[in-house]
């Protein structure tokens, strides 16, 4: 069974009550995938391996795994970051 | 923030593209994002070197990033208005040359180069244009040098035929458009005199414009004043057009109805006489080549003959060859007489002489009596003739203008003053 803070479950249950956005209170990332060449990451904590069939991105609830080819970083920031290229799919690993 | 990696914004402020030579390049990206620095367009090469696109500023942070040695930072491009700047601050010849060629471009498009006028069909356009340059508005003028209102105003001043004028500047071109003003056709205002076109006598006399010299029941003869276009001198008018040194003359109007006879007359033969071809043949031969020229014409045996020409000249399209053969062939004739009955005779000279009546006659003239024939039957070189002679009277219009003719055109004109002349009368049927 998962094990879940106190806190944690204190944010899930007061951003569901007052209906305010996960991703801001929960610090959880937000992951907008436009077709197949373009995927945009909010509130990330940094890049874990980057090649060009694999990058993995480190985030608050585990890490983003993004595999396809010619995979390039087009921009990133402190919280935000965008990888173009041909993405075959995207994992969301705990 | 997104937004804020437009390409153009960054063309703008300028950026840099970096070679990162180094391990773990991942650590690179974090510790440089870490650093507030924004990395686009990162692409790894190879295990060891990756590029990506930096602006100026943060580039200046990733050097101190580097100075650990762990990783070698290296500029392999600089993209962006300010290093354009840089290049072409080291050829200050060519930043010379590029406002001095600004500098010319605005002063040459602010001068006048082409006069062009639009709207002129009466007036001499040579004519606007000189005037036009007379107040500053010609090929080379400074746009400042004259004013398009002066010109405007001058042009009409000056120009009595132009009702309206405007200056419009295009760049360089500087267009004059001008209206004329719409004159009445001179031939409306002509001054002239009402004539009789026939001899005649004056049944309906109607004056629009004018004095009238004849009344009706008058007689007339061809080209005598019927109505005259003289003002009398006892007129305001008169001492109008005087004073303006003009002919005391208007353009005579009416309406001139009188009775008048129009006769025709025409010939007919009872005989018809035809030449008849006989069938006998002479031949008449010439050769010409060059300018020598063979013939053989023998003496022509026939009384009465008619003959044919043909000329045969060889050749192939339109060349020829310079040798004409022309054969004429002299054909016997025979001279028949063939009657032809008195009636058909008589209806064919009546018929050509009433032709001629009616081509004397105007539009709407009416036909006030019966026309009247009369027929007589004479003997000409033998043959017998029927010769018709018809009469015709009608009421018809009989007016006819005359211009008034100034002395500087063929002839002189007097305008007819005082009582109408006394004339024969015209011998009716």
């Amino acid at each position: 069974m998962l094990q879940i803070s106190a806190w944690r479950w204190l944010k899930e249950r007061l951003s569901g009550s007052l209906e305010l956005p996960q991703d801001v209170i929960m610090d959880l990332p937000k992951v907008i995938i436009t077709g197949g060449m373009q995927l945009q990451i909010e509130n990330h904590k940094g890049i874990l391996e980057y090649t060009p069939r694999c990058i993995r991105i480190a985030t608050a609830q585990g890490e983003v795994v993004v595999n396809g080819t010619r995979l390039r970083i087009h921009i990133i920031m402190p919280q935000e970051m965008a990888v173009a290229g041909c993405i075959d799919n995207v994992n969301i690993v705990d | 923030m997104m937004s804020l990696a437009k390409g153009s914004f960054w063309h703008w402020r300028g950026y840099v593209i970096i070679k990162i030579k180094g391990l773990y390049l991942e650590l690179f990206i974090n510790q440089a994002i870490q650093s507030g620095v924004m990395l686009r367009d990162v692409e790894r090469l190879s295990e060891q070197i990756m590029v990506a696109k930096v602006s100026v500023s943060g580039f200046r942070r990733l050097r101190v990033l580097c100075r650990g040695g762990k990783w070698q930072l290296s500029i392999v491009k600089k993209v962006g208005l300010p290093f354009l700047f840089f290049r072409m601050a080291r050829r200050k010849g060519l930043l010379a040359g590029g406002v001095v060629a600004l500098l010319l471009i605005y002063l040459l498009s602010s001068v006048v180069w082409f006069v062009e006028v639009q709207g002129c069909e009466q007036v001499p356009r040579q004519r606007i244009l000189e005037l036009a340059a007379q107040f500053g508005l010609r090929s080379g003028a400074l746009k400042s040098a004259f004013s398009g209102k002066v010109v405007e105003r001058q042009l009409l001043l000056t120009l009595d035929r132009l009702s309206w004028a405007y200056v419009e500047t295009r760049g360089t071109l500087a267009i004059i458009h001008v209206a004329e003003k719409v004159v009445p056709d001179p031939e409306l205002t002509m001054p002239g005199d009402i004539v009789a076109a026939f001899d005649g006598v004056i049944e309906d006399l109607l004056v629009l414009r004018g004095v009238p010299l004849v009344k009706e029941g008058d007689i007339v003869r061809v080209s005598q004043v019927v109505i005259s276009g003289l003002i009398p001198p006892n007129a305001p008018l008169h001492a109008d057009k005087l004073a303006k040194g003009e002919t005391p003359y208007i353009k005579a109007e009416g309406v001139v109805k009188a009775r008048v006879w129009h006769e025709g007359y025409a010939e007919a033969t009872l005989v018809q006489r035809e030449q008849t071809v006989t069938g006998r043949v002479q031949r008449h031969y010439s050769l010409v080549l060059g300018t020598y020229i063979w013939s053989w014409k023998p003496a022509i045996r026939f009384k009465t003959y008619t003959s044919e020409e043909r000329v045969y000249q060889p050749g192939m399209g339109a060349w020829r060859i310079p040798l004409v053969l022309t054969v004429t062939r002299i054909k016997e004739t025979v001279e028949t007489q063939i009657p032809i009955p008195e009636a058909q005779a008589l209806a064919q000279a009546e018929a050509a002489a009433w032709e001629q009546v009616h081509g004397k006659l105007r539009v709407g003239t009416q036909l006030s009596v019966p026309g009247q024939t009369e027929v007589e039957t004479i003997i000409v070189d033998g043959i017998p003739v029927v010769r018709v002679h018809v009469t015709q009277e009608v009421l018809e219009d009989i007016r006819q203008f005359r211009p008034l003719e100034t002395a500087s055109g063929p002839g002189v004109y007097r305008p007819v003053l005082g009582p109408p002349p006394k004339v024969q009368p015209v011998p009716g049927p």
